[in-house]
């Protein structure tokens, strides 16, 4: 156990960096220019002192300057700000962010981050639980009108965009019978919407995961030797069935809930929630290279402790699988 | 299912209520202790920086303004410039010597007199290269500033004493101008002109990488308001500054900023009352909200000509647009009226000119004649070589593509060249960073969307972009007889005989030489009901100082 933990540690390492480094280079050769200003064109010394003070000198040039550069002077300015970049965060500094320079890309993250793992948590237990329940149903009234309601709403809940969604219930809710606030973040009541929001897709998913998982597990041996030792049908869902059947589901989970966590665009921007989600898209719109860096960073490490995370609870639940 | 899936619940659970409370959510939030409900200003774009020198966008500027005071500060209706931490100055030398004294009652937020130094302190960090400052170039009006400045990024030795700003002593500030400058007392009241508690900065001074200064409870402030709450992206909290001079004109208690980026989600805020003020008309629902029947629900939409003029830039550079009859042919092409009421819908002012008619005081735009005439169009075109615009290569036009309305614009455009002109027209809609690369640097395009919004009170603010000089010229035009006028205006004393050769330039360039295709002046504004919010300005300048709105409960 501890010498798989640890393998699986170095590996972790290795795919950040590689992911790390492949999104470095990849923003350095993206268009886009950091020190562009917002309407007029800064002097070139006011560039210069911008490229500098974010360890960027390559970017005090403009495009322009940049594509004349002979390939080999390119380099070396591309590698002295990776080094530079690859050594702080070793050091665990991300640098300041170019959109928002009284604060850290550090500071950005941590006051975004909770927001988006605590919107996103919500909205995974919603589906977890709301997605298992419905699926068990289906599964034990087979092609009664439970599963073909299930059906329907698996349906709908894969095909419908979350900005669709969003915006039919902010209608409902908030304009049509004004019961919850159209956005922001504060409140529990604010969290509503946007967690059910978030969940809708998800919980589809994990209903219909549940579903056929349920519908083996039911035909299985064992579940017709509970019945026969005379449990009633209540306990051999709950106990029997319920858990073989949830192991697909906790595999989905893992990497569900990394996409989840760290924010969505779509659902922050349209109930006005300071997530992280928006810094994906808006980091790279703004041309913001530590922040875009910094955000994917934080991801790829969720993804990877997820991933890690599944596998530990997979051996906790299954004794067939042994670690190591 | 219970017993696998309660692990996970329970992580998660957790998960969400650590980071929940980690984010500053609550169970149940009420009002303030007070029972204050703040007053909720809403922007479109989240703060980027409050540091007065490493910033120009709107909504920063917006919030400085109501941290800080300048010498002067703008009238809250007309935003002539009025008495700020200066009670008083006398200008002198043929308008080149400007004597500021200053109230002995002005204060920082943690009590510290305001005194002279501080704002030499302040000026010297705005013209250092190292700061990096956006409106480095605006004090360049300033005797020797411009001078101090280039010595500096040449790494070469330079006094802050060889520019002409000085404190005989501690409530008097002398400035020496280069030239007579019509609006300086406005830019005195621009936030890269304010002072800086040198004392509260720390580290900061020296390192320009430092942002951390601005924030609370760190933050010294000398304006009305004092910043005491600033949660990233979510909001800011504004109490008055217990030490401002003319705190009794302050009747806000809570002011709290705001940003939603989101139309939709801006709008509904604000209709369900958690917003008081919007700071931008939504150019999405633009034309619901303006033909909107409810008179009350319309009467909130303050929407008016703004600041700022919308055009395509020709690349002059680039046959056959380097053809003044090419550009001028293009230009009489375009039916600007049909844009308006059918493209954008939003009844936008259409113009030929670039400085926006009637926003700067005492300047008289120049008469450009028709607009609209696709008849003297085909002869000019026929003239240039292309009669009915045969020989002549497909014409890009370059346009970003996160506002819808830009490529409707263009294609609207490019289509009445093809009718009008029988001209191939091609379309390129780009994400913003290309966009500005190409356009601003590169200058890799045919014709590109442009805008440009004035930044003090005065014509030049939007002429200098046709400067062979410029910075940001992008469209590479270059007229001797353009900048000999430019420069002429700058050594003219007398105020309205440099208006007079000012409007002689723009008439050059908007009625003979078109390396702009003007199409509109922006329209835009706030969102507000004036029966319970009090002063808010509706200026053209789209500024409205903060400190003078407040809530009236009735």
């Amino acid at each position: 156990m501890i010498r798989f933990l640890a393998w699986r540690l170095v590996q972790s390492v290795v795919v950040m960096w590689v992911v790390y480094t492949l999104t470095f280079f990849l923003l350095m050769a993206a268009p886009g220019d950091p020190f562009l200003g917002t309407q007029k064109n800064p002097p070139a010394f006011v560039r210069e002192a911008l490229a500098k003070n974010y360890g960027l000198e390559y970017l005090k040039f403009t495009a322009e300057e940049r594509a004349k550069m002979p390939a080999g002077e390119r380099a070396g300015y591309v590698m002295k700000a990776y080094w530079l970049y690859l050594g702080r965060v070793v050091r665990g500094d991300l640098g300041p962010s170019v959109r928002y320079p009284d604060w850290s890309v550090t500071q950005v993250i941590a006051h975004s981050l909770p927001i988006s793992v605590a919107l996103g948590s919500a909205a995974l237990l919603i589906s977890l639980w709301g997605g298992a329940a419905a699926g068990t149903a289906a599964a034990v009234w087979k092609n009664r009108w439970p599963d073909v309601l299930l059906a329907m709403g698996t349906l709908v809940g894969v095909s419908l965009p979350s900005f669709v969604v969003g915006a039919l219930l902010l209608m409902a809710l908030v304009v049509a019978v004004p019961l919850l606030p159209s956005g922001g973040w504060g409140s529990v009541r604010q969290l509503i919407l946007p967690a059910v929001t978030l969940s809708l897709f998800y919980m589809a998913y994990v209903a219909s995961l549940a579903r056929s998982s349920t519908l083996e597990v039911l035909h299985a041996d064992f579940v017709r030797t509970a019945r026969a030792k005379g449990l009633s049908g209540r306990q051999v869902i709950v106990r029997h069935v319920g858990s073989n059947a949830a192991l697909p589901l906790l595999s989905y989970m893992g990497p569900a809930a990394a996409t989840v966590l760290t924010g969505s665009f779509v659902v922050e921007k349209l109930f006005a929630i300071p997530g992280l989600g928006t810094h994906f898209v808006n980091g790279c719109l703004n041309d913001d290279i530590p922040l875009v860096l910094g955000a994917t960073l934080v991801y790829t490490a969720i993804v990877v402790v997820f991933n890690l995370l599944v596998d530990v609870a997979y051996a906790a639940v299954d004794p067939r699988i042994t670690l190591g | 299912m219970s017993r696998v899936l309660l692990i996970p619940s329970v992580v998660l659970l957790v998960l969400a209520a650590v980071c929940y409370a980690l984010s500053g959510g609550r169970i149940w939030v009420g009002t303030t202790a007070q029972g204050e409900r703040p007053v909720v200003v809403c922007n479109m774009d989240d703060i980027s920086s409050l540091d007065i020198h490493r910033t120009s966008w709107a909504s920063d500027i917006r919030t400085q303004m109501a941290l800080w005071e300048g010498l002067t500060a703008y009238d809250p209706q007309d935003l002539h410039p009025v008495p700020g931490v200066a009670e008083s100055w006398e200008v002198t030398d043929r308008g080149t010597t400007y004597t500021f004294h200053l109230r002995h009652d002005a204060k920082w937020s943690n009590g510290d007199p305001v005194t002279a130094q501080d704002f030499l302190f302040a000026w010297q960090r705005l013209i250092t290269p190292a700061t990096g400052a956006d409106y480095v170039d605006l004090f360049n009006v300033v005797k020797g500033a411009s001078e101090y400045t280039e010595a500096l990024a040449e790494k070469k030795e330079a006094s802050f004493s060889s520019v002409g700003a000085a404190a005989p002593d501690a409530y008097t500030v002398v400035v020496h101008l280069k030239a007579p400058c019509s609006y300086f007392l406005d830019l005195c009241a621009f936030p890269p002109f304010f002072p800086l508690n040198e004392k509260s900065m720390g580290d900061a001074v020296k390192d320009p990488a430092n942002g951390r200064w601005t924030h609370p409870p760190r933050l010294v402030t000398n304006g009305a308001y004092m910043l005491t709450d600033w949660r990233f992206k979510q909001y800011l909290e504004l109490h008055p500054n217990p030490y401002y001079w003319d705190r009794g004109n302050v009747r806000t208690k809570v002011l709290r900023i705001t940003a939603i980026s989101d139309h939709r989600a801006a709008l509904l805020a604000f209709d369900t009352h958690t917003v008081d003020l919007l700071t931008f008309v939504s150019q999405t629902f633009g034309e619901d909200l303006l033909s909107q029947k409810d008179p009350a629900a319309r009467a909130m939409v303050h929407y008016r000509p703004v600041f700022g003029t919308y055009y395509f830039t020709f690349n002059c550079a680039r046959a056959p647009l380097d053809d003044a009859r090419v550009r001028q042919a293009l230009s009489l092409a375009v039916d600007r009226e049909k844009i308006v009421r059918d493209v954008t819908g939003m009844h936008q002012r259409v113009l030929g000119v670039l400085v926006p008619p009637d926003s700067v005081p005492g300047y008289k735009s120049p008469d450009v004649g028709e607009l609209y005439d696709p008849a003297k169009a085909r002869e000019l075109l026929a003239d240039a070589g292309y009669p009915g615009g045969a020989g002549m290569r497909p014409l890009e036009l370059l346009f970003n593509n996160e506002e819808l309305n830009h490529g409707k614009v263009a294609m609207a455009m490019g289509q009445m060249w093809e009718r009008e002109l029988g001209i191939h027209v091609t379309y390129r809609g780009v994400e913003r960073s290309t966009f500005n690369q190409d356009r601003r640097s590169t200058h890799n395009f045919d014709i590109a969307r442009g805008g440009w919004y004035g930044d003090y009170d005065d014509p030049t603010t939007w002429l200098d972009l046709a400067r062979s000089d410029s910075g940001n010229n992008d469209g590479q035009f270059k007229d001797p007889a353009y900048d000999a006028l430019m420069d002429a205006a700058a050594r003219e004393f007398d105020p309205a005989k440099r208006f007079a050769i000012l409007a002689q330039a723009e008439k050059l360039i908007c009625g003979k030489e078109f390396p702009f295709l003007m199409l509109y002046q922006y329209g835009d504004g706030f969102m507000y009901d004036a029966n319970h919010l009090k002063g808010v300005s509706d200026n053209v300048r789209l500024i409205t100082p903060l400190k003078w709105i407040w809530r009236d409960p009735a």
